[in-house]
């Protein structure tokens, strides 16, 4: 765990508090967090988050200019190319996975279900097939997958923890950094409880295929102890955040620094939104 | 009356209890759908968490937990909830007020509250799903939405269809579970906004 956990040091500063980062590294929880980040030591996870994060923006509005598919499908190949040849293309993986269902929605209601006046591409019965319609769906599939590749990629490659930091580090407040990084940690422990609830309760012969009402008083039985246990806790977290002084007022020191770079290219990538966001409105 | 009036206002309501609360709203959410999809139920039942929020500690603290519900699940497993926050706040903003003004003290108010967040879901999630999403979700709803396109109905009439289809049902039970489950914790463990607006 511990040399899992050590891998995500290139990110921080090292130069400034080297022995503090491995130290706190270890205790990090990887597993917790598993399935929200990909460990690795790639250009991509070097990348400063707020970096990444800002060039969020000018991709997905770039995937708005022109009529077509066109600008977003070449700005999807060249994020899949980037990341194969990066060796993350499980980031493209699960970006695509992502969009699978929605892109099946947009086909079925676009290209086959909905009325057009033009002649169908092909027809069998009721059902016809639409190149209006088609067109339309993988338009908007391909602008919509721009969005979460861009996303995904930004922050499947950064530890929450780090993101968090790096948040603080530019201003915004601790407090809220700290609802989003207890959050985040909190997906796949919520995870965790709820299985074993739900196994407990199967194992007690709560019956989880049944009617809708049956299925719903099911529900009911299966979140309230989770509810109220969580409720519970946070009397117990008030106190423990409490007494580390949270609300007290100032300025936090971090464990972990996150090495100060960037800013101009951030800026400048957030910059860059503003004539596409004119070329995709004029386009 | 002085914790649901701090509970109003934006500078009082952040208490640590309020910080402390959002995270696990924010878990609530998550497994209130994780839930849904295990036992096949056609709900998204994913703001019982924030509804909860909103009940214990206010409008304010319930929007800042829908926001973040969706940034933190769109940031770490699926981007396109991100746009939804807004849908998630507002109903955050609009269960706190109206518990702040004594909507959850009688049966006729609290089906008022059901149906002000079910029409405050269809209004702002509607044009999300319009003009971001092209009508679509990417879950089972989407048949509801197909069957009204099919039908002949414009792509916004569609989708306000199907969320009067699936909305109401959805947002009975999120109220519902949220007040049931605060009632079923003890008065001392509740905040005190959620001791004054539900007192039993």
């Amino acid at each position: 765990m511990a040399s899992r956990a050590r891998r995500v040091a290139p990110l921080a500063d090292h130069d400034d508090h080297p022995d503090v980062v491995e130290a706190d590294t270890a205790t990090w929880s990887p597993a917790r967090v598993a399935e929200l980040y990909d460990i690795g030591n790639t250009w991509l996870h070097r990348t400063h988050p707020l970096t990444k994060l800002s060039a969020v923006l000018p991709l997905t509005v770039a995937g708005f200019v022109g009529d077509g598919a066109g600008v977003p499908v070449i700005l999807l190949a060249v994020a899949i190319v980037t990341l194969v040849v990066s060796r993350l293309g499980i980031i493209a993986l699960k970006s695509l996975r992502l969009m699978a269902p929605m892109t099946l929605a947009l086909v079925i209601i676009h290209g086959v279900v909905r009325p057009y006046d033009s002649e169908p591409l092909a027809a069998w019965g009721p059902i016809s097939v639409n190149a209006e319609g088609l067109a339309l769906a993988g338009t908007t599939a391909a602008r919509l997958a721009v969005f979460v590749i861009a996303v995904t990629a930004a922050m499947a490659t950064v530890h929450p923890k780090i993101f968090a930091t790096a948040l603080i580090q530019r201003g915004v407040s601790h407090k809220l950094a700290y609802a989003y990084l207890a959050g985040a940690e909190l997906i796949p422990e919520m995870r965790l409880r709820a299985t074993q609830i739900l196994e407990a309760q199967q194992s007690r012969g709560f019956d989880t295929k049944g009617s809708l009402p049956r299925r719903l008083r099911t529900l009911f039985a299966l979140l309230k102890p989770l509810l109220v246990s969580s409720l519970i806790g946070v009397e117990m977290r008030t106190l423990a955040l409490e007494s580390r002084g949270f609300s007290l007022p100032g300025r936090r020191t971090a464990a972990v620094a996150v090495r100060e770079r960037g800013r101009l290219l951030q800026r400048s990538l957030l910059l860059a939104s503003i004539p596409l966001l004119v070329l995709a409105i004029i386009w | 009356m002085s914790a649901i009036k701090d509970g109003l206002r934006f500078k009082t309501a952040f208490t640590t209890t309020a910080w402390v609360l959002i995270p696990v709203a924010i878990g609530i959410n998550l497994i209130g759908r994780f839930f849904t999809q295990t036992l096949n139920l056609p709900l998204f039942l994913d703001t019982i968490g924030t509804t909860m929020a909103a009940f214990l500690a206010g409008p304010w603290v319930a929007a800042v937990a829908g926001v973040l519900t969706n940034l933190v699940i769109g940031l770490t497993l699926e981007a396109t909830s991100i746009p939804f926050g807004i849908v998630n706040a507002a109903i955050g903003i609009v269960a706190g007020v109206m518990a702040a003004h004594g909507f959850l003290r009688s049966t006729g108010k609290i089906i008022l509250t059901m149906l002000c967040l079910t029409a405050i879901t269809i209004i702002t999630a509607t044009p999300i799903v319009v003009l971001v999403f092209e009508g679509v979700s990417g879950s089972g709803v989407d048949a509801v939405t197909g069957f009204f396109v099919a039908s002949g109905q414009g792509m916004v009439e569609s989708v306000i269809g199907q969320q009067l289809v699936t909305s109401p049902l959805d947002k009975v039970l999120t109220v519902l579970f949220a007040f049931a489950l605060i009632k079923g914790v003890p008065q001392r463990y509740r905040p005190p906004f959620g001791r004054e607006v539900i007192p039993f």
